[in-house]
């Protein structure tokens, strides 16, 4: 009998979210509990920033350049290789319950295998080396598995939820329903129980319910918050008052100050904050973040604070049943994200091209087995979500397959030492439908985030941003342009060219927007 | 507007090609996932494997030009689309299909042209297999 894995994954979490990580809003001792006896990393980067190329990463272990999923809306090849297979093939009982994203949710055409699945009983797993497939999304409307049972048992919750997609653009929509008109704030009537954080919950332990007690058993436990919509249960809502809320340290509320800050970026910066750009898919394209107001961002940091506590008390719910079957001696927790949030700062919600701590910098959280003996420690050095799948390998005693390009994570700063870790790469390509292009490739060394841009809409392909964690916490101060920084900023250049892995085959065509 | 362009060759001659493609109701045949068809008059309506039904309006259909034309109306949010069909001779026993989609909004053009792509490599393989 081996080590069994439970992979918790969130939506759109930051890094400082968390009471491990220094937040201090939500309540979530549980993940705390589990960084206390664990390890916990301070510099874990996604090596994209939405939601299908990060996950894809993380299923296969490998750069976007080897999996392909370059941008959301291109699917993941059904034959790709992923670690569940690798499990799989390795005695593991394996599932995915929550959200996947590995294929294109916007799909009349019924074309992909985990649409067909959330909208027909009968097309069921395997699938990616899932023996167990159930899904959720943001809401309940959509072809996955949590939104036909609540359909099917619950009809009159349906339409609680806040349409994260306007119907009439098929965009994000820029439509706001709490108290202050931010974009995707809603008062949501359904019961707490029936929300889509207690129902992944729910279905992880009736999963684990199924199994022998000797097992070994790999699951991915894919809670959709705090992605927005931010619409929790309305139950909930009094948690957090939005106004008690100080404005999180990177929203500078003089607007001017604001501008000034964002003229320092390159001008993708500037131009969707004014409403002059569009560039991708995954914010409101009719929204104008220049009419962000201190209120609408603490309206979004509460409700998303009292997103973060359901999923740390529906974790506790799953450890719960995980130490009811004698298990918790001999399972391994990892808890992360996929991307982050900009929730406010700079002036910004939602994500996009913008590679800055509040979309890179994921919490990330290892409780080995008990049994395993490893113990709790802080680990400095970068890391990224690419070595979650060696990791998952490493612990079940499997040899990390070549096709693998990320390592097992350091159990410790001396392990981290010894594999040599200095730096982690992220990258971002995009192409809106209308032919915006953007794109950057990014660097993060020493406690320095170096970002290069390539030609495209909106850049000549000299810009950059440059910056020194230590002395600018909040990224306010590109020194991209600073004389004095111009050696190093080379040197991070040369880094991130010789580091980063190039396309070598065209780019698969997206599929739809997401 | 978004405007996306797919297209292919097939090891056929036009004339062949087009004969398959200038019947509306052949769409069944060669379009991966739709699974019905009812024309009446130059309305068109399709059902999909998802149970969805779309409704088009054929826009023109013309011989000479081996040109098909389609305007999808709905259920789909459309605010405007055309869809074009070209069949170009390149040779004698070779031809090219051209499938251009115009819409907004903006966030269906990948959806259209995924699917798109996906029945032109249908079509290949129905009709150099036949």
């Amino acid at each position: 009998m081996g080590r069994k894995i439970l992979f918790i994954t969130t939506d759109q979490q930051r890094y400082d979210s968390l009471g491990c990580n220094g937040g201090t809003i939500a309540r979530t001792p549980v993940v705390d509990g589990l960084a206390a006896n664990g390890v916990v990393f301070r510099r874990a980067h996604p090596q994209n920033v939405v939601c299908m190329p990060s996950r894809s990463t993380m299923i296969t272990g490998q750069n976007l350049s080897t999996h392909g999923v370059w941008m959301n809306g291109v699917p993941l090849p059904a034959d790709a290789p992923t670690v569940a297979g690798v499990l799989h093939d390795s005695g593991y009982r394996t599932a995915i319950i929550g959200k996947a994203h590995f294929e294109p949710f916007l799909d009349p055409f019924l074309r992909f295998n985990e649409n067909r699945m959330g909208i027909n009983e009968d097309v069921e797993g395997p699938h990616r080396g899932f023996d167990h497939l159930e899904f959720a999304a943001h809401g309940a409307v959509g072809l996955n598995h949590y939104a036909r049972w609540l359909t099917r048992e619950h009809p009159n919750h349906v339409f609680c939820y806040y349409p994260a997609i306007d119907i009439g653009s098929l965009e994000v929509n820029p439509a706001g329903g709490g108290d202050t008109d931010a974009p995707q704030t809603g008062h949501n009537q359904i019961p707490r129980d029936l929300y889509h954080t207690d129902w992944v919950a729910d279905r992880t332990i009736s999963w684990l319910d199924g199994l022998a007690a000797d097992d070994d058993w790999f699951c991915w436990m894919s809670f959709p918050d705090p992605h927005h919509p931010w619409d929790p249960p309305a139950s909930e809502v009094g948690r957090v008052n939005w106004r008690d809320l100080d404005l999180p340290a990177g929203f500078t509320e003089d607007i001017d100050e604001r501008a000034a800050i964002l003229d320092t970026k390159p001008r993708h910066w500037r131009k969707w904050w004014d409403g002059e750009l569009v560039s991708n898919y995954e914010a409101p394209a009719r929204w104008v973040p220049a009419t962000l107001t201190a209120d609408q961002v603490r309206e979004v940091n509460a409700r998303t604070h009292v997103e973060n506590e359901l999923i740390d008390e529906a974790i506790g719910r799953v450890l719960g049943a995980i130490a009811a079957r004698g298990w918790d001696d001999d399972t391994d927790i990892i808890f992360t994200t996929d991307h982050g949030e900009l929730q406010g700062d700079f002036g910004f919600l939602f994500k996009g091209p913008y590679h800055v701590d509040a979309l890179m910098r994921l919490p990330l959280v290892w409780r080995p087995a008990p049994s395993s003996g490893v113990n709790a420690a802080a680990v400095e050095a970068p890391v990224g979500l690419i070595d979650l799948a060696p990791t998952f390998c490493e612990i079940a005693g499997v040899a990390v397959p070549e096709w693998m390009e990320g390592k097992p994570l350091p159990s410790s700063p001396e392990a981290a030492k010894d594999q040599g870790r200095e730096r982690v790469m992220t990258e971002w390509d995009s192409r809106h439908a209308t032919g915006v292009e953007v794109h950057l490739r990014t660097i993060h060394r020493d406690g320095l985030t170096c970002t290069t841009y390539k030609p495209g809409t909106v850049h000549e392909g000299n810009e950059g941003e440059l910056y020194d964690h230590a002395e600018d916490p909040l990224q306010f101060v590109n020194l991209w342009d600073d004389p004095s920084r111009r050696a190093l900023r080379d040197d991070l250049v040369d880094d991130l060219r010789a580091n980063t892995r190039e396309w070598t085959q065209p780019k698969r065509a997206p599929q739809a927007p997401v | 507007m978004a405007t996306m362009r797919q297209s292919v060759f097939i090891e056929r001659a036009a004339d062949e090609v087009w004969n398959l493609l200038r019947d509306p109701a052949s769409v069944t045949t060669w379009f991966p996932q739709m699974t019905d068809v009812n024309i009446d008059g130059t309305e068109r309506r399709i059902t999909l494997a998802s149970g969805l039904t779309l409704i088009e309006t054929i826009v023109s259909n013309r011989d000479d030009l081996r040109r098909f034309q389609y305007r999808l109306t709905g259920p789909l949010p459309i605010e405007t689309h055309l869809g074009t069909i070209d069949v170009i001779a390149d040779g004698d026993n070779r031809c090219v299909v051209v499938y251009s989609t115009d819409v907004i909004p903006h966030a269906l053009a990948f959806v259209l042209d995924g699917a798109v792509s996906d029945a032109l490599a249908n079509l290949k393989n129905l009709i150099e297999e036949s």
